[in-house]
């Protein structure tokens, strides 16, 4: 065994990163090729692979935006019509820790733009990924296929890593972003000692020579004979031996511990090509996890696209800039089959509290994820759910949206926000995006305000992107008005006619959040009530009568 | 370690490759060891015995060889201890026979040289061979084979070659006892006489079909029968046989159907009678005479009638080549 030196493409970082466990991976893919695995190694391996260095906490926002259902709606790869398994946990993963470094942001950014830009790149990228899901399977289908010729399996497996090693090489030649890696890495392996042996190995093995025949026909469409017009051996071909060498060789096998059969001869070999190649196996895994990433992201941009809307790479600025979203969308509604309807969001700068008011169900929860998820994609140097975003790169992001009642809570539900309040706290590095949902909604509204207002002004000394909603409504006017707070700012949901919520968002706080409006949506008026306390009243009377 | 997987086409880093993968294997080192040493156990055990069977095959094509080479080299000594007339001998007789197993009886004939008084002995005294059967059982080559196996020399040879001094009860059984002795004095007497059997009896190792047979012959197990078969037959007596000069035959006749016959078959018949001179091809003497036991007292009669019968009819040839 050769230690393994070989450099991998790495598409996610401009410095080539070794996220996988290599010699781990090595071992794994070695066993799988001779036939002892089924399944998993392609898994095991993304499912622990390293991801950049980030500052990003995931257990601070992953759950609350849905993450994992994003990835399987949104995220999808799509290729010529077929949708192939990806390695969910892995994205979730990539997408949980956007990078703190800028560089790979952008590095990632030019691939996607590239791809947009050059549909032929992107068709190349796509034969890769086929090329690479099949390769899997060969590796991984060792068990499932009984009793398949396993010489003939591990031969498709390195014809597979040949076609694989050869698109790389060829598809790619004329990429400028990161994608040229892959054209690099091809053509390294094409440039060694081992691919040539390779392809030799393939060359012998599929045309040992060539036969021309002239075949005669009869009238019943019957072969009635056929002449031998030329013969022509591989005799260049290395691998090309005479039959008494082939019979010393088998008797040499056996000799050795091996099975007597032309079958040994050619596992030997095969095991011999594979020792050259098994340095450049490992790379592939991560590679697919790569492709998978960025195939996901064109696959979120055509899922958009399909529905109407529009996905972009936002512009990245500094946090004193304006921020400006246009046409920002729910991607978790469109997934779950609901026509999101896009707004245009937009502050004067990033580092501000915006606070967020209006009726029930107008779209604050929902603008909230949006926004939430816009940042994480666009530090993830993927496309965001915006027409067009300025965006401003924050150091971590906490998500509040959804406070689930708990078997084992122990406080109550004031205790719980005054936890929730903490947690935040605790988790805040400055410079954060922070989004909360309904902030002091489980206490009376005297108390919850005083706390709601110390939250306001402890968040502003970390400068936070910090977007919440609230129902105080009074309150939030109050703040308005007297300005007390620095770097507040407002928005309120949009009611267009009969007072109903365009889910568009403007400067301001609401005035009602139309209680009363959703109390009658949701049949809560006192003639809805009386009418099924008479209802009620009637059926047990009935039920007394009939006993 | 050299392997012949590798070729000189390959390059050095895939044939160092090609080496490992064959001098390494997955399953553990002492198993491995234990298959290896039990494979070249297996191997070296069916090489011995490969081995084996080529010497042992290559030992018994020598011997065979050596076999064939004794046996060709004895068939050429046999072939070449006759002459082309002395291995056809049987064969000239033949004709003779069927002329004188003729239905019709030619007649009496005696040629001069033979006649006189002991001149009959004289001539017998080169060498002749003899053979009595019975008129029927000389009619083909097979039949006279058949007929010479018991047609030894007896009392009718005696007496032709030292005739009784008188035809009489006690001078015939004086010779008929000789004859029926057998043994040195009447091979002494009768030397120059050899049975008719003897000319036949060995004849085919002399001829070449032996020589072919020695070469068609597949194997040792073979050649070795044929060399008991050599062994076994009587090459030496054929070898005498085969140079005489004269044949002398008696030719019995049927004799009447009703009638006494004797124990040991002798009853009232004719017999011809003949010598030949083979080398000559020349009739010597042809007679025709009867035998009749009925003369002959009870007590001779019972044991000696067929030689008495037989030196009574030598003693009347004699007398009649007296004439």
């Amino acid at each position: 065994m050769t230690s393994t030196s070989a450099t991998i493409p790495d598409l996610l970082h401009p410095t080539p990163f070794r996220r996988i466990d290599v010699e781990q991976t090595k071992h794994a893919l070695a066993l799988a090729f001779a036939g002892g695995v089924s399944g998993g190694v392609f898994s095991e391996a993304l499912d622990s692979a390293k991801v950049a260095p980030s500052t990003w906490d995931p257990k601070s926002f992953a759950s609350d935006l849905f993450l994992t259902q994003f990835v399987a709606r949104c995220h999808r790869v799509r290729v010529d019509g077929q949708e192939p398994t990806v390695h969910a946990g892995h994205l979730v993963r990539l997408l949980s820790h956007p990078p703190m470094d800028p560089s790979v942001i952008m590095h990632r950014r030019h691939i996607l733009s590239e791809l947009l830009a050059t549909p032929v790149l992107r068709v190349g990228l796509e034969r890769l990924y086929i090329g690479l899901c099949r390769f899997r399977v060969l590796v991984e289908g060792a068990k499932g296929v009984g009793k398949w010729d396993n010489a003939r399996r591990q031969l498709d497996i390195l014809q597979r890593f040949k076609t694989i090693v050869d698109g790389a090489a060829q598809d790619f030649a004329s990429a400028r972003s990161g994608l040229s890696c892959l054209f690099e890495f091809g053509g390294r392996i094409r440039s060694g000692e081992p691919y040539q042996s390779l392809a030799d190995l393939l060359r012998y093995d599929d045309q040992l020579a060539q036969l021309t025949l002239d075949v005669r026909v009869g009238a019943d469409g019957r072969i009635r004979g056929f002449k031998v017009l030329s013969l022509r051996e591989e005799k260049d071909n290395p691998f090309v031996a005479s039959p008494v060498r082939r019979w010393l060789g088998k008797i040499e096998l056996f000799l050795r511990g091996f099975k007597f059969s032309d079958g040994e001869i050619m596992a030997r070999l095969i095991d011999a090509i594979y020792e050259g190649i098994e340095d450049e196996l490992p790379p592939l895994v991560q590679l697919l996890g790569d492709l998978e990433f960025y195939l996901g992201a064109l696959g979120f941009h055509d899922y958009a696209k399909e529905a109407g809307l529009a996905v972009c790479l936002p512009e990245l600025v500094g946090p004193d800039h304006p921020r400006a979203l246009s046409g920002l969308f729910n991607p978790l509604l469109l997934a779950h089959g609901m026509k999101p309807v896009p707004c245009r969001i937009e502050t004067d700068r990033f580092d501000t509290t915006v606070l967020v008011t209006g009726p029930n169900s107008g779209g604050k929860t929902r603008l909230l994820q949006s926004l939430a998820l816009a940042q994480l994609l666009a530090q993830c140097g993927l496309f965001v759910p915006a027409l067009s975003a300025t965006l401003s790169l924050a150091s971590g992001l906490v998500v509040s949206l959804i406070e689930e009642q708990k078997p084992d809570q122990s406080e109550g539900r004031l205790g719980t926000e005054l936890v929730r309040i903490r947690d935040l706290f605790e988790k805040l590095p400055p410079g954060s995006m922070v989004v909360l949902d309904e902030l002091c909604s489980g206490t009376n509204p005297s108390e919850g305000e005083e706390i709601f207002e110390l939250v306001v002004q402890m968040l502003a000394r970390l400068g936070p992107q910090a977007f919440i909603t609230t129902h105080f409504l009074a309150f939030a006017g109050r703040l308005e008005k007297s300005a007390s707070i620095a770097n507040l700012r407002f928005l309120q949901v949009e009611l267009g006619v009969e007072q109903r919520a365009t889910y568009q968002f403007v400067p301001g706080v609401a005035k009602t959040s139309l209680a009363a409006q959703a109390a009658s949506r949701l049949g809560v008026t006192r003639d809805q009530l009386l009418s099924l306390i008479d209802r009620n009243t009637r059926m047990a009377q009935s039920k007394k009568g009939m006993a | 370690m050299p392997t012949f997987l590798v070729t000189p086409k390959m390059s050095p880093a895939l044939a160092a490759r090609v080496e490992r993968a064959v001098t390494g294997r997955a399953t553990s080192s002492t198993m491995r060891r234990l298959i290896v040493v039990a494979r070249f156990g297996a191997v070296l055990g069916i090489g011995l015995a490969i081995y084996a069977l080529v010497v042992s095959r290559r030992a018994s094509q020598q011997k065979e060889d050596s076999s064939r080479a004794a046996l060709l080299e004895s068939a050429q000594q046999l072939a070449d201890s006759l002459t082309s007339d002395e291995k056809e001998l049987p064969a000239k007789a033949e004709p003779w026979l069927s002329a004188l197993t003729a239905p019709q009886w030619p007649g009496d004939e005696i040629a001069s040289e033979a006649r006189g008084k002991q001149t009959l002995a004289t001539i017998l005294a080169r060498s002749t061979l003899y053979l009595r059967g019975a008129l029927d059982g000389l009619g083909s080559s097979e039949a006279i084979s058949e007929t010479a196996k018991s047609s030894p020399k007896d009392a009718l040879v005696l007496c032709l070659m030292d005739p009784p001094s008188a035809r009489t009860e006690k001078a015939l059984v004086e010779k008929v006892r000789i004859a029926y002795s057998g043994g040195a004095d009447m091979e002494e007497r009768t030397k120059s006489v050899r049975p008719f059997h003897d000319a036949v009896a060995a004849l085919p190792y002399f001829l070449p079909e032996w020589t072919t047979k020695i070469n068609e012959a597949t194997d040792h197990k073979q050649l070795e029968k044929l060399r008991s078969q050599l062994a076994a037959a009587p090459t030496d007596r054929t070898q005498e046989a085969a140079k005489a000069q004269l044949l002398l035959v008696a030719i019995d006749e049927p004799g009447p159907e009703t009638g006494h016959t004797e124990l040991d078959g002798e009853r009232p018949h004719q017999v011809r009678v003949a010598l030949v001179d083979l080398r000559a091809s020349k009739l010597l003497v042809r007679l025709r005479r009867p035998v009749d036991p009925g003369w002959l007292s009870e007590t001779r009669r019972v044991s000696y009638a067929r030689g008495l019968d037989s030196c009574a009819l030598a003693h009347d040839i004699h007398q009649e080549l007296a004439k």
